[in-house]
């Protein structure tokens, strides 16, 4: 009895949804992300002033979601949001990957001393806790920056990846090719990259889908403690207890979602709507590269009953049924 | 295992004063210091974390202010551990349900409807969750007219103000114990020597309590500490959302973070309370480590199969 492979399908759906919202999202945004709606707008007797007191989702057909706690259109910020964020994950993973595979290959495939360094860095980036490293370093740094972040979140993240290349490699490694492989001559190098490397590419998808989702997460983070690349500015609101001004909290300029988040009392107080959208947003984004990755794992999964549609097409266009007859052999139960 | 023990031990003597020491030294140099009201700049000596060792060993902890630093923490630490050893239990009593749960008894795989609901768990961080709880909340009380709330927003005390937090601290390593725990049973049930003891007819729960179970308790407790992991990461976050008076908000204020628009109190910068701090939280870190290794091992003191079994949890 064949699965369907429902975690692909939902993944597949949600992440292609949210590449096109980071590809068409911006163009299609009804205002600009930065503009503050100072003016009054009168309708129907009544006065609004976003930037004042931020607007309710669905009250002004101008504003869908509301307006976010500076008087921002809030649809817009999140259409043009999902871009950088997308963009900020996918590089940190990137790095994080190819870091780990050429730890994890480095301490599968040397013994003796590189094997060990390797194992204590894993032990040791595995035991500390991401984020606050990730807050003791751009604190320390003392700067906002895309370097800052990028060393920040890859000096500990890669360990994940490097200690599942290292299982595989170690695991690869006993098979009787290499042997053969080696008896016969093949240098180390050809060895890696003929037959060690090409066991790790199947898996390399979901590890990837799971680590975006990973990256976004500590993402969005560290923009909730207000760890954010980009400029604030101080939030002034009217003091209920005199006629002036007071500072309410230091606000995010770019649309990301991470920045979205910062700046949580005076948003939860201001906009509570604000922080459950973009709260909302966060999840989907995070669920669909989980979904993503565990789809693909197990459409790699060999041992798992599946459906294969496009078999039988082909079966019946060309007739092979001893090798269709094989991969069932694996699902009696 | 005498040798596994003794080795974590050692790193663990090794480890704390590196805290410690790095602890004291971020404090010194960290960069904000140096735009401190009073305009002066601390000095990066060594004789000064000379002197607070020195102050260690004689047993003073140092002092912020007035105040030393054992009885600033004496409380924020019960007040912590409260919340971490109640979320911790929470997780792994729900966890381990909730991962038995998933497997569906008919296909012996984890059900595509709980499998959802795992990832969607595993993908709803604690801090989003009780940012949205709460905005909810105050939502309703503001903004909907409805000026009751079910349960305290925040604040401390041993009643209905610890289920909010623990419910968030809960929430990620739950489904993570369960996670792991499906994907467990999913792949032992897949061996051989769960179809001959379904071949003699035995029940399902049989099959799971007397067979399945006791060859997976041994990276089940690896998880539990990887999720006291999660929970002291997340701790500091959550502290600070609910306002519960803790150690990981001291830690906070120490570095300089604040979730409110605030300046920085007295604790801010101040080394002795920072390399306390660290160590504490390091110490449990450790602690939950070498207690759940040593428990694995202790169990199941076959060393191969650790191999084996990070890869699942992994993948």
């Amino acid at each position: 009895m064949a699965q369907r492979n429902y975690p692909l399908y939902i993944g597949l759906l949600l992440t292609f949804g949210f590449i096109l919202i980071a590809i068409f999202g911006p163009s299609l945004a009804p205002h600009d992300p930065l503009e503050r709606f100072n003016n009054a707008i009168f309708i129907d007797d009544e006065i609004y002033i976003p930037s004042v007191q931020p607007l309710l989702p669905f009250t002004l057909e101008m504003f869908p979601l509301g307006t976010d706690n500076a008087g921002r259109d809030l649809l817009s910020r999140l259409l043009w949001a999902i871009r950088p964020t997308l963009l900020l994950a996918l590089v940190i993973v990137l790095v994080r990957v190819v870091v780990g595979l050429i730890l994890g290959l480095a301490a599968g495939w040397y013994r003796g001393v590189v094997e060990r360094l390797v194992d204590v860095l894993i032990s040791i980036s595995l035991s500390a806790p991401i984020l606050l490293f990730a807050l003791a370093i751009i604190l320390f740094m003392g700067e906002r920056t895309l370097p800052t972040f990028m060393i920040a979140l890859t000096t500990t993240g890669w360990a994940s990846t490097a200690v599942f290349v290292k299982n595989r490699t170690l695991v690869t490694i006993q098979a009787p090719y290499i042997e053969g492989a080696r008896a016969v001559g093949v240098r180390p190098r050809r060895i890696l990259s003929r037959y060690i490397l090409p066991q790790l590419w199947p898996a390399l998808p979901a590890l990837i889908a799971f680590e975006v989702g990973t990256a976004i997460l500590v993402v969005a983070e560290l923009g909730f403690l207000g760890m954010f690349i980009g400029d604030a500015f101080v939030l002034m609101a009217a003091d209920p207890g005199s006629a002036g001004t007071i500072p309410v909290g230091l606000t995010a300029d770019l649309a990301e979602l991470g920045q979205m988040l910062s700046d949580f009392w005076s948003k939860m107080i201001r906009s509570p709507w604000e922080v459950v959208v973009v709260g909302l947003t966060i999840f989907l984004l995070i669920f669909a590269f989980n979904m993503l990755g565990e789809g693909l794992r197990r459409q790699m999964d060999v041992t798992r009953p599946r459906r294969v549609w496009w078999r039988n097409r082909l079966q019946s266009a060309q007739p092979a049924p001893e090798r269709s007859a094989a991969p069932r052999m694996t699902v009696d139960r | 295992m005498l040798g596994l023990i003794l080795r974590k031990i050692i790193l663990i003597l090794l480890l704390l004063p590196l805290l410690n020491a790095v602890g004291f030294y971020y404090a010194t140099i960290h960069p904000r210091l140096f735009v401190s009201p009073t305009g002066d700049t601390v000095e990066m000596s060594t004789s000064r974390y000379g002197n607070y060792v020195r102050g260690v060993l004689a047993g003073d902890l140092g002092r912020v202010g007035n105040q030393s630093v054992a009885s600033i923490l004496a409380d924020p630490i019960k007040n912590s551990l409260i919340l971490v050893m109640t979320a911790l239990a929470v997780a792994i009593v729900f966890g381990l349900l909730l991962g038995l749960l998933s497997i569906s008894p008919r296909t012996k795989r984890i059900s595509p409807q709980a499998l959802i609901v795992l990832a969607a768990g595993s993908s709803m961080p604690g801090f989003l969750a009780g940012g949205m709880l709460l905005s909810f909340m105050v939502y309703q009380t503001l903004y909907a007219g409805n000026p009751r709330t079910f349960l305290p927003l925040s604040g401390f005390g041993l009643d209905e103000h610890l289920i909010l937090p623990v419910i968030v601290l809960a929430l990620q390593p739950t489904m993570y114990i369960a996670k792991v725990t499906a994907g467990l049973v999913e792949h032992e049930l897949q061996q051989d020597y769960i179809r001959v003891a379904r071949s003699k007819g035995l029940s399902w729960l049989q099959l799971l309590w007397l067979h399945a179970l006791p060859n997976m308790i041994a990276p089940v407790l690896v998880t539990i500490g990887e999720s006291v992991r999660l929970i002291v990461g997340a701790l500091v976050i959550v502290e600070a959302l609910f306002i519960w008076p803790g150690i990981g908000r001291i830690f906070l204020f120490t570095v300089g973070l604040r979730l409110d628009a605030r300046p920085p109190g007295v604790y801010f910068g101040n080394p002795d309370l920072l390399a306390t701090i660290v160590v504490i939280l390091g110490a449990w870190l450790l602690l939950a480590d070498l207690i759940a290794s040593a428990l694995s091992y202790w169990v199941d003191p076959r060393l191969g199969l650790a191999n084996e079994h990070t890869e699942i949890r992994l993948a």
